[in-house]
Parts: structure tokens; C-alpha cells; sequence
């Protein structure tokens, strides 16, 4: 994530300079400064129509990160605090029995919004997690037997708390995958921190944020996205990148090619984002990490944790 | 390293080694006795259906005791003689006998490699040209055979066995493989000037061919024999038929059956035989016949290399004839051999043993009362064979302890050595010294090749009488009772038992068969130490030492080996790169050069940066470049092709 | 890695064999990630092809010594097909990449299995690997461009780490006339686990949870533990309002179950005659008081571990077992 090669912008450019999406990001950045990869992650999620999981200590902007693109993003947002005593119900919503017309009434949870923040996500019990982690699934929601769909977009950020592991419980790891992407934010750099210490708190800059996009816009992104070109040589990159997975003697088994076609998706909206109109290796490159570092599993005896194995990978597989 | 043999050997294999081992063997099986070859075959089929059913080696005692046997029958049968034909069959039995006991991998690797070299010694016997296929077909089958046993192990555990076709294009494809190597080791391979070691004499067994004695009715079935002797060319016109009298043994001694040579018959000869005006020079194609004597026309001037005149100006070789020969000869047919005769001569070719042939003895004397001039005396004796009801028949009758009386005045039909002894028995009888020539007569004029082919039916006898004047004159009886035989060949006149497949068509074709053959002969069997170094000479190489020529060997192995090294070591190809791609590789290459070299997982454009900060100057030039080449290879903009192209070839990074 | 017991048989190699191994070192990459170059690659004939070799100089002699050339000729075939067999078993294994290394824990006396991994490169399939370490052999066949991997077992005697020997991959294809083969040393050593003592004593129950020690919140329980900042999503019924309004701030209870006590394994207090013996009952200690999904905390030295039940809990005891010096 060191350079960001940058393709100067060609006339017919889907995105011009000033566009909405361009605003947006700008936006986001100017509240989590030093950061516009994570930003940029965080917008490729949202426009391949995925999940982002930010996994970090508590303090470095977690929760400043999602609610500046909830606000962003227009539309409705919710944000939950999960706890252990949490249950589905508090998530997905309950049946009231209404007196007055004798008629069970359906009192939608916080789940029901275009954008939800799950903040810790880790300290719910597994039955509430597992909850949240269906209906992002399904885009939908079955309470008595009831379905309802959940709005468009539906954009889950959750954060969880890597270190804080007593008391927690954990995702499981077969569960991951729910979560198109999985990032963390990392300590500021010096100059950064510093300018934090003497400004004035960022979560007051969250004020003055406003939305950019809206649904619509959202989902016209999402298209936009999906239609973008991809060329051959790329397409050999992420094959030979899934294929370095699967033959990777230090993982118990390689990414699946669901989740190559959600490389291919995340690479397209990482390109969007970028103002590309064609998909370069540097957008697999830089996504790759992300996707395929909670998905992946090493083998306990190889001594190898995921993200050494991701990295390995992608320094030797050849970029045609 | 053990490699534990599996329990139960896959039949693949042990049929294909088995194919490959009968297919080498078939040539000797069919010289062998019946009974010999059927104990092979039977100990295959054997081998077969245990490996078909699963089962087990039989007891060591019963393969100990089957395979004694076999040695003795063998010693039995071939009579103990310790020939070619009894090794090879010993060889062979050895082989099946292993059959028996062939469990494990490196037995069946033993029975396919050893296929190789029966293959190999069926060519002491003959290298016609129908035996390139079997050795195409042998040794394909023993390589596919081998590939199959590897397979027995190269396999993983659990893992399908090879495809029978691919187990069989494998080993065609490293037969097909070997072939530049084994070509260029063929011509070039130094050859030997002389053997190394000659064969004992013993170790022959002779086969078909003149030998060196005769007794007229025991040998009649040469004349069926349709194998080529040998194969002349000549330098210009070859002579008329009735002058084609291929010398060979000449014969002094008649015991009262037998005719055979004098003990002092390989002495050399001391006299000198000027080339003359009527010189003919010509070369020989010897089929090996596993004697020493080679074969020439009257008179030959000098030996070949590596054998000698005798004093019957008979052409002995060094060595026993074992292999194709070619030699070149010139002949002088107006020498006069031995003006006067000594003594000795006199004496030793008038004897004849006492108390035989009565009748004849007293027709001698009453042609010498009535011709004293040994002139007239031969001319009515054969105007009397032809005038007489003499016939000229290969289904003979043998003849007993008065062989001459009876063939002259009781049976009168008889071939060439009927008439030849008959004759030479009434000379020597009337006090003309005589004595008997065998050989060749006449030969076939293949037109197309110009070259003359002389069957093994052309095998003949006549006699050389001493005359007063003209020395030893060839006078040959059955000229006299069948022109024909003389004028048209031996076809002309042997009526064949399988005279069905007599056809015109069918000798024709025999006929251009032998044409091929001759050819075959010629380039590939007769390549001997002196063709190779003509062909080299004519290559414009100087006379080479075989040091220098195995130099020249490697050399040339090592370039035609060059493309199966490329072939089998090359990576796989790689898609066909477009132009932008070379143009962009080309830069690359360039700024390898600098030490800028682009790693395999770095993208153009993080390359490109890096290049940036090395090459100040040039790092933007090579930054939007790096940009272009991304919008065509990556992108769908084909259209800014031209232009990349155009300044990619332009950019030659240099080091600040 | 000094640690790590060599696995070839011998613990002291001899002179020769050590400065072979260094000799084959210096030729090039011997651990893996490595391809195979020509440097690295030996070949000589086998057996078998020193068996054709002299059949064929018996039929060069002879053919030679009578000018027989179609007996030549074979010769030749078979001196060309054993030319092509050492080029193809070289090419067998050149470029051959031997990816990774590895074999999972197991308990001293068991038989490793050291997971080797390998694949081609240059687009062609690569059959009849042989992979070798001391007298193990496995074969696999690579198919183009695939992957392939064996597992070779190594037995086990001490706890510790193990440096497993030298490796042999090797191929006699296409006819077994020559033998190309490479060495390699796996990338890094096997963990053993110290054998688990059978008939172990009883679990030493009643040892305890030591001060200071906290238990875990859990989600059911109804004994009140603390107060703490209340948040998003907490039910009301939680929020402490008296102690709230002390503050000035929004409290909730957290409530936490008592949780069963876990057990104290204690290197110091484990029957046994020697550190071995002691071990061994640690060990199968661990592995019981796992199998019976109870917390356990692992007292080694200075060193303690847990409290904790999990899998990951186990192999670190494991591991810290099988390391004590």
C-alpha cells in the first residue's frame, strides 16, 4: 500500500474529478486523515456490494471510520453496540402483539437500514452474532416465520477488538467470509498523531459531514462497478493468484471460487473508486490481502499465521 | 534403496516383455528344432497365464530341473558343436527359463533389455532387408515393454497405471528419439579396418552356400535356394553369359564319392597375371556365407585386401565371410594358367582310386585308341553328351560305389556336378589332367540397376582340363547336354516342386525386391571402414584418422542432438506475445541492462515508480509509457497502440 | 534451531558425510522454497543401466569386429534411447520446485508425517518423483503445472524439536537406465510432543484459582460483578440508576456467572521420578483435563500458562511441554 500509482484521468472517464463518489471519499478523508487507503477499502466494500470487518485496537478510529461513511452515504444508518446479553431479536427486530386490531405487528431491528454499524461485534454471544451474520448474508430477515427483506444497499461495518479477547467471542472462522473485506486501520503516523493531540477532537468533525451519495447513487455506483473492463491479463492474475492459494502447503485449503469472483467484484469497485475505467493489477494487488486473509486458514503446524502466507503469496506470484 | 516389489507383477508388463522377447527370439526360434522352440513359446505362454491368474513362481527344484533339461536337449541337438546357432539357442532357452522365475522388476528388465541383443545377433545370420522391420518392430516393442515396467514403479501408490496408448506412443516417441543419435553414430561411428579377432572356424555352422568338397547327389537342394550369392557391377559392359564363371574351390582329390581339395590347396599363388588388354574390373557384393573364399571371374590379377590368390587362382579371404563384403577385383580371362605342368601336378590330376567305375575306365581307352589328340578326345565326348539321350535334371538319383559308369551309361540325367565328375572321372581315366571348379555360373542382369545378381541356384561345377598350348582350359560338360543352363540361367531349366507360384509377375516382383535389397546392400549393409572414408572424402575431410573421426562424431552428436535437448528442456511456450507486449519486454530488457530489472510480482506501474526514482531523467518518459502500456494491455484501448509503439522503440534508458 | 536432533539415524554424522553435505550446500538453495537448477541436480546410470550399458559394449564389439552394421544399428538404437533416458530423468527434475515443508505435531513415538509439496514449472507433467528421506520413499507424479504432495513418515523417540535429515527427490524415468536425483533439507523442524504417561495419576483437583485471577463475563450469569459505562444496546432493566445518578453518568450492571474452578497443573508438584516421567503425566494431564472440555492452567518454572480449555490453550501447552528444558 506504499504507492498509489494513479492513471491520469482521460476524458470519458466515467467519474469526473468533482463527482459525488470523489466528494465522498474526500469527505471521509478529511475526518480519518493519513488514511485514504483504509478509505479506499472501506469505499470498494461498500460499491462490490460486500461487508467490511475493520479489526483494530480500540482508540485508533474504528468507530470514526464507520459512522463518517454512514454519514456520508446518505440513506438510513444505525449503529449497535453489541454486548453478551444482546439477543437476535435486539438485532434483527421483534413481532408485537397489537391490542387495539388484534394483529402481530413486525417492529423492525436495527438491521433494517441502508448502512449498520456493528461496533464490537465480538462481545454478542455466537446466537446473536449468527444472526447478523444471516441476514447479511441473505438480505433478508425471517422472524416468525415472516420474511422480510432488508433495504438497498445494505452495508454492514463491524469492528471487532483483536486483543480484548477475554470476555469476547470471537467470529468464527467459517463465518469470516460473510465479510467482503477484512482491514485494519493501524496506528497514525508521527506527523499525524501529533496533529491529533493539538486539534480538536475528530469525532466533532462527524458533525459537519453531510451526505453525498444517496441509495439510488449507491446502487448506480454498484452497476457501474459491475460493467467495468477487466482484460485477460488480469483475470490470469487472479486466477494464478487463487491457484498460489490453493497449492500453498501451509493452509489447510485454498480460497474457493466464490471467493475469486469476489476478488474480481472488490478489484472492479477498488478501480471505480479509483476514477480507473479498466481494472488494473495494482486494484487485485491491494485488495487481495484483505479478501483472502480471513478466508484462509493455515495449517497450526506450518507456524505461519494468515497474513504472512497472503503476503508471500502475492510477492511471488508473477503479475502478466 | 530396496524398492519392494509388488506382490503380483501387472500383466501389462509382463505381456509386453514377453511380446518383446518372442518378437526378438522369432528368427531363432524358427532355426531351431521344433521341439526347442515349442519349450520357449510354451514357457511363455506359461509366464502369461500366471501373470493373467496371479500366481506364483513354480518351486526352485522343478525350474532347476525344466531348465537342465533344456541344456540338454540343447546339447543333445546340436550335438554338442558349440556354434552361433547353439548359443543363441542357449541364449534363448536361458531366457525362457527366467520366464519361470521373472517376479520381480529387474527380471523383466533382464528379459527386454536382452531382447535388444538377440535382436542384435540375429544379424550374424542375416541382414536382408525385411530385417529392418523386425528390428523396428523388436525394438519398439522392447523399449514400450521397458516404459511399462518402469511404470510399475514411477507410479504413485494407488495411482492408474499408464494408458496402453500412451505407454505405447511414449516408447515410440523414445525410439523416435534415439534415431538422430543412432544415425549419426552410424556414419560416423569409427569402423574397423580389420577384425579384431577372427571366429574359430568351429563356431560356424555353415549354412547355404558352396562347400568345399562335392559329391555329386547329396547336395541338390542348393539349386532351390533362391537367396542371392552375391551381386556384381561392373565397369562398363558385364561379360556375355557364357563367360560368367564365378570361381570358387577348385578340386583335385576323388576318393571314389568325393571331390575335395588338396591339402596344399591355400598355398599362394607365386605367378604374376599381367591385367592384359581384355582386363574387366568390377566389384562384388559377398553375401557372408561363412567361408573363406571369395569369388571371381577368370583370371583374377590381384587379391583384395585381406585375402590372397591361391595357386588355383582361388580368391581366399583372411577370415571366414561373416558380414556383407565388397571388394573390387580386376580379371584377366586371356591369362594362360601353368603353360607347362610340373610333375606333381601331372600326377596328382590324373589319380583316380582303384577299381572303380570299370565301364568307364574302358570307354577312356577306346576314346584314346580312337583320338590320340586330347583336343578331339574332349570334343567327341561332348558331342557324345549332347548327341546321346543325356538329360540335365535336378531330381537325381544318388549314385552308388560305381557313381561315373552309372550315370554315363544307365541313369544318364543328372545336373551340373553329375556331369562335371562323370566327365573329369573319363579325363583323367583317358590321361588328360583334370580337375573340377565350383562356383557360380552366370547370373541375372537386373537392367535397371545395372548390376548382375547371382543366386545361390546358380551354384555350379564344371572341370579345367590341361592342354598342351593353352595351359588349364574350362570345359564345362553340361554346357554340352544343357545350353540353356549355360545361356538363361538356372531358372531356365529347374523345374520347381512349387511351380504354381511360378508367375511371371511374381519373379518380376522378386526380381525388384532384390533391386531394393541391393540398394540396401550397398549403403547400409556394405558401409565399411573404406565407404566411410570415401563418404567423408567426399564430404571434402581429408583422410581421418578414427581419432579424428570419432572427434568429428561427438562433434556431430552434439548438433544433431541440439534440437531433442531444446525439445525436451524447453519451458512452455508462451502465449504469442503482441506487439505492444514485445515493445514493452524490449524495454524491459533495456533497463535490465541498468540493473533496473522488473520483479515478476511488481505491476508496470510499481515498476515504473521505482524506475522513477532511479533514472531521474528519464523515469517520467518511462512513467507514462508504463501508463500507455496499462491502458493497452490492461485497458480495452487498443487505438494508442501506434503511438506506444513508436515511442517504446525510442526509449534507450541510460544512467544518469 | 540449534536444539533440533538430527532425524538420519546417527546423531554424530561423520567427517565425509559432513563436508558432502556442505559440498552440496554450497551448490546452490537446499531448502525449500527452492527450484531445482543444474547445479543442484546429480545424475548417474542405475543398475539396470550399467546392465545395458555393458550389453550394448558386448553388441559394439561385436558388430564392430564383423562389420555388422544392421547389429550396429541396434547398438546405436539402444546408445540413443540411453542418451534421451539420462536427458529426459534430468529434465524430470530440472526446474522441479519443492515448495514447502512441514509435518504437524505429534506425540514422541509416533511417526511424523513430513508433508513435502512440489510442483513444476515449464508447463510439463512430471511423473515418478520419487521423494526420499532415510529408507521412506513415496512416489508422485506431478501433473503440468499442478501440484503434488507426499507425506513421508519419520519416527519420533524425544520430545523437542526435529530436524528431519536430508531429503532425496529423485526420478529414474523414462526406462530406469538413469538415476537423476537432488538433496534438500525441510525448511524447519517438527514439533514433538512428549509421549502422554499412560495410567496417568488421577487429575490433582482442588488446586485452584489463585488471586487476582478473573473470571470470564459470561452472558447468563445473574451474579453481579460490576458497574461500568453503559452502552448502546444495553437493556435497561441493567442500568444501575442509583449509582448513575451518583456519578452523573449513565451506569449498567454487568453481571458474570461463577465459573467452575480450573484445575493447576504444576510442573513442581507432579509425581514422578525424573523430568521425563513428570512430563509424560503433564502431558497426559493436559490432553484429559482437554478432552474433558475443563480450563486448566499450566505451571512450568517460572512459566505459567492459561487459564484456558481451548484448542489453541492446548498446543500451547503442548508445545511449552515438549520445549522445557
Amino acid at each position: 500500500m506504499s504507492s498509489r500509482p494513479e492513471l491520469s484521468p482521460t476524458a470519458g472517464a466515467e467519474a469526473p474529478p468533482d463527482s459525488d463518489l470523489e466528494r465522498a471519499i474526500a469527505a471521509v478523508n478529511g475526518v480519518i486523515v493519513d488514511k485514504p487507503a483504509v478509505v479506499e477499502l472501506a469505499f470498494s466494500a461498500l460499491l462490490a456490494g460486500g461487508h467490511l470487518l475493520i479489526e483494530d485496537l480500540p482508540g485508533v478510529g474504528k468507530t470514526t471510520l464507520a459512522q463518517a461513511l454512514s454519514l456520508v452515504l446518505g440513506g438510513s444508518w444505525q449503529r449497535v453496540q453489541f454486548t453478551n446479553d444482546m439477543l437476535p431479536a435486539d438485532i434483527l427486530g421483534v413481532s408485537v402483539f397489537r391490542r387495539q386490531d388484534e394483529l402481530f405487528e413486525f417492529r423492525p431491528g436495527p438491521v433494517f437500514a441502508n448502512v449498520v454499524l456493528a461496533d464490537e461485534i465480538n462481545r454478542a454471544t455466537p446466537r446473536t452474532q449468527s444472526a447478523l451474520l444471516e441476514a447479511m448474508a441473505e438480505g433478508q430477515v425471517t422472524v416468525d416465520g415472516k420474511t422480510h427483506t432488508l433495504p438497498r444497499p445494505f452495508f454492514v461495518i463491524a469492528t471487532q477488538n483483536p486483543l480484548d479477547m477475554a470476555g469476547t467471542y470471537p467470529l468464527p472462522d467459517s463465518q469470516l467470509d460473510r465479510f467482503l473485506l477484512r482491514t485494519s486501520i493501524g496506528y497514525p503516523s508521527a506527523a499525524e498523531e501529533r496533529r491529533l493531540l493539538v486539534e480538536p477532537d475528530r469525532r466533532q468533525l462527524l458533525e459537519t459531514l453531510q451526505p453525498e451519495l444517496d441509495s439510488q447513487r449507491v446502487l448506480a455506483l454498484v452497476a457501474q462497478a459491475e460493467a467495468l473492463h477487466v482484460a485477460e491479463p488480469v483475470l490470469d492474475y487472479i486466477q494464478a493468484l487463487i491457484g498460489a492459494t490453493r497449492n500453498h502447503a501451509g493452509l489447510r485449503a485454498g480460497l474457493s471460487p466464490r471467493a475469486a469472483l469476489a476478488l474480481i467484484r472488490t478489484a472492479r469497485a477498488h478501480a471505480l473508486v479509483r476514477r480507473q475505467d479498466f481494472c488494473l493489477p495494482e486494484n487485485v494487488k491491494q485488495i487481495f490481502p484483505f479478501l483472502a486473509g480471513h478466508r484462509l486458514q493455515p495449517l497450526p503446524e506450518s507456524g505461519l499465521d494468515s497474513r504472512s502466507i497472503v503476503e508471500e503469496i502475492v510477492a511471488n506470484t508473477a503479475v502478466p | 534403496m530396496a524398492h519392494p516389489a509388488p506382490r503380483h507383477l501387472p500383466f501389462n508388463a509382463v505381456a509386453w516383455t514377453i511380446a518383446a522377447f518372442l518378437i526378438a527370439a522369432l528368427p531363432h526360434l524358427a532355426a531351431m528344432p521344433p521341439w526347442l522352440a515349442g519349450f520357449i513359446v510354451g514357457a511363455c505362454a506359461w509366464r502369461l497365464v500366471v501373470a493373467r491368474n496371479r500366481g506364483s513362481r513354480p518351486p526352485a527344484l522343478l525350474r532347476l530341473l525344466l531348465t537342465g533339461m533344456a541344456i540338454a536337449l540343447i546339447v543333445l541337438a546340436f550335438g554338442g558343436l558349440w556354434g552361433r546357432r547353439t548359443a543363441t539357442a542357449l541364449l534363448c532357452v536361458m531366457l525362457a527359463a527366467k520366464m519361470m522365475e521373472m517376479f520381480s522388476m529387474r527380471d523383466l528388465r533382464l528379459v527386454a533389455s536382452v531382447s535388444f541383443f538377440l535382436i542384435a545377433t540375429q544379424f550374424l545370420f542375416s541382414e536382408k532387408l525385411i530385417y529392418l522391420g523386425y528390428l523396428v518392430v523388436g525394438s519398439l516393442t522392447a523399449t514400450i515393454a521397458l516404459v511399462r515396467i518402469q511404470d510399475i514403479h514411477g507410479r504413485p501408490a494407488g495411482a492408474a497405471p499408464v494408458a496402453q496408448a500412451a505407454a505405447v506412443r511414449n516408447g515410440a516417441v523414445l525410439l523416435l528419439m534415439a534415431m538422430p543419435v543412432a544415425l549419426t553414430l552410424f556414419v560416423l561411428f569409427p569402423r574397423l579396418a580389420q577384425p579384431l579377432w577372427g571366429l574359430p572356424d568351429q563356431v560356424l555352422d555353415g549354412r547355404t552356400g558352396l562347400s568345399d568338397d562335392m559329391s555329386p547327389g547329396s547336395i541338390s537342394n542348393l539349386f532351390l535356394d533362391d537367396s542371392p550369392a552375391f551381386r556384381v557391377e561392373f565397369e562398363g559392359r558385364p561379360p556375355p553369359p557364357d563367360e560368367r564363371y564365378w570361381r570358387g574351390p577348385v578340386l583335385w582329390n576323388f576318393d571314389g564319392s568325393t571331390w575335395t581339395s588338396p591339402f596344399s590347396g591355400d598355398a599362394p599363388r607365386r605367378r604374376f597375371v599381367p591385367e592384359g588388354e581384355a582386363a574387366r574390373h568390377y566389384s562384388i557384393q559377398l553375401e557372408p556365407h561363412e567361408r573363406r573364399w571369395l569369388f571371381a571371374l577368370d583370371y583374377p590379377v590381384r587379391a583384395p585386401d585381406n585375402a590372397t590368390v591361391t595357386v588355383d587362382h582361388q580368391l581366399l579371404n583372411r577370415h571366414p565371410i561373416t558380414a556383407l563384403t565388397r571388394y573390387e577385383l580386376v580379371s584377366n580371362p586371356d591369362f594362360v594358367d601353368m603353360p607347362t605342368l610340373p610333375d606333381g601336378a601331372r600326377s596328382l590330376a590324373l589319380r583316380l582310386p582303384d577299381g572303380r567305375n570299370p565301364r568307364t575306365l574302358e570307354l577312356a581307352a577306346e576314346l584314346r585308341q580312337r583320338h590320340p589328340d586330347d583336343r578331339e578326345l574332349i570334343a567327341a565326348v561332348l558331342r557324345w553328351f549332347r548327341e546321346e539321350e543325356f538329360f540335365y535334371t535336378l531330381s537325381a538319383a544318388p549314385l552308388g560305389r560305381h557313381g561315373a559308369d552309372e550315370f554315363l551309361f544307365d541313369l544318364r540325367s543328372g545336373y551340373c556336378e553329375y556331369y562335371a565328375s562323370a566327365f573329369a572321372i573319363l579325363m583323367r581315366a583317358a590321361g588328360i589332367p583334370t580337375r573340377i571348379v565350383t562356383g557360380y555360373q552366370g547370373g541375372l542382369w537386373q537392367g535397371g540397376s545395372d548390376y548382375l545378381l547371382v543366386r545361390q541356384s546358380d551354384a555350379h561345377a564344371w572341370t579345367e582340363v590341361w592342354l598342351q598350348g593353352s595351359g588349364w582350359t574350362r570345359v564345362d560338360p553340361t554346357a554340352a547336354v544343357s545350353p540353356d543352363r549355360i545361356e538363361q540361367g538356372s531358372g531356365s531349366v529347374i523345374e520347381r516342386p512349387g511351380a504354381v507360384f511360378n508367375f511371371d509377375w511374381l519373379a518380376q516382383l522378386r526380381n525388384r525386391y532384390d533391386r531394393i535389397q541391393h540398394l540396401w546392400n550397398r549403403w547400409v549393409l556394405g558401409f565399411d571402414h573404406d565407404r566411410q572414408r570415401d563418404f567423408l572424402q567426399r564430404l571434402g575431410l581429408p583422410d581421418l584418422t578414427p581419432e579424428r573421426i570419432a572427434v568429428l562424431m561427438l562433434l556431430v552428436l552434439l548438433i544433431v542432438t541440439a534440437p531433442i535437448n531444446y525439445f525436451l528442456l524447453r519451458q512452455a511456450r508462451p502465449a504469442r506475445r503482441t506487439p505492444a507486449e514485445r515493445a514493452w519486454h524490449g524495454m524491459l530488457g533495456r533497463l535490465r541492462r541498468l540493473n533496473l530489472a522488473k520483479h515478476p510480482a511488481e505491476t508496470p506501474l510499481e515498476f515504473a515508480a521505482r524506475v522513477e526514482a532511479a533514472l531521474p531523467q528519464q523515469g517520467a518518459a518511462f512513467r507514462s509509457l508504463a501508463e500507455m502500456y496499462c491502458r493497452i494491455h490492461y485497458g480495452d484501448r487498443a487505438g494508442h497502440e501506434a503511438a506506444f509503439l513508436a515511442q517504446a522503440r525510442h526509449f534507450s534508458p541510460r544512467k544518469a | 534451531m540449534d536444539s533440533a536432533r538430527s532425524a538420519s539415524g546417527q546423531p554424530s554424522q561423520g567427517l565425509p558425510r559432513r563436508w558432502f553435505n556442505a559440498w552440496i550446500v554450497r551448490r546452490g538453495p537446499t531448502r525449500p522454497p527452492l527450484t531445482l537448477r543444474y547445479r543442484q541436480i546429480f545424475i548417474l546410470p542405475t543398475r539396470f543401466g550399467w546392465l545395458l550399458g555393458a550389453l550394448m559394449f558386448a553388441m559394439l564389439m561385436g558388430s564392430l569386429n564383423f562389420n555388422n552394421n544392421l547389429g550396429l544399428l541396434t547398438t546405436f538404437i539402444v546408445a540413443g534411447l540411453g542418451s534421451n533416458s539420462m536427458l529426459i530423468a534430468y529434465r524430470n527434475l530440472e526446474g522441479l520446485r519443492i515448495l514447502r515443508t512441514g509435518a504437524a505435531p505429534v506425540f514422541a513415538g509416533q511417526s511424523a508425517l513430513l508433508l513435502v509439496s512440489l510442483a513444476g514449472n515449464a508447463g510439463r507433467p512430471r511423473p515418478g518423483l520419487e521423494v526420499a528421506l532415510d529408507d521412506n520413499e513415496q512416489i508422485v507424479s506431478i501433473p503440468a503445472n499442478g501440484v503434488s504432495e507426499v507425506q513421508l513418515p519419520l519416527p519420533t523417540h524425544h520430545r523437542g524439536w526435529l530436524q528431519p535429515g536430508r531429503c532425496r527427490v529423485q526420478t529414474c524415468q523414462p526406462v530406469g537406465l538413469f538415476r537423476a536425483w537432488s538433496w534438500f533439507w525441510p525448511e524447519r523442524p517438527i514439533l514433538v510432543w512428549p509421549r502422554p504417561a499412560t495410567n496417568p495419576p488421577p487429575l490433582p483437583e482442588g488446586g485452584g484459582r489463585r488471586e487476582g485471577q478473573l473470571d470470564q463475563p459470561q452472558a447468563d450469569g445473574d451474579e453481579f460483578y460490576s458497574l461500568r459505562k453503559w452502552r448502546e444496546g444495553d437493556p435497561l432493566h441493567r442500568v444501575a440508576w442509583k449509582a448513575s445518578q451518583r456519578h452523573d453518568t449513565l451506569l449498567a450492571r454487568e453481571l458474570r456467572r461463577p465459573r467452575s474452578r480450573h484445575l493447576a497443573l504444576d510442573l513442581a508438584q507432579t509425581p514422578g521420578q525424573d523430568l521425563e516421567q513428570r512430563i509424560g503425566v503433564l502431558t497426559a494431564w493436559v490432553l484429559t483435563a482437554h478432552q474433558q472440555q475443563r480450563a486448566w492452567t499450566l505451571r512450568l518454572g517460572p512459566e505459567t500458562l492459561g487459564p484456558g480449555r481451548d484448542d489453541a490453550h492446548l498446543q500451547r501447552c503442548l508445545r511449552a511441554l515438549a520445549e522445557f528444558q
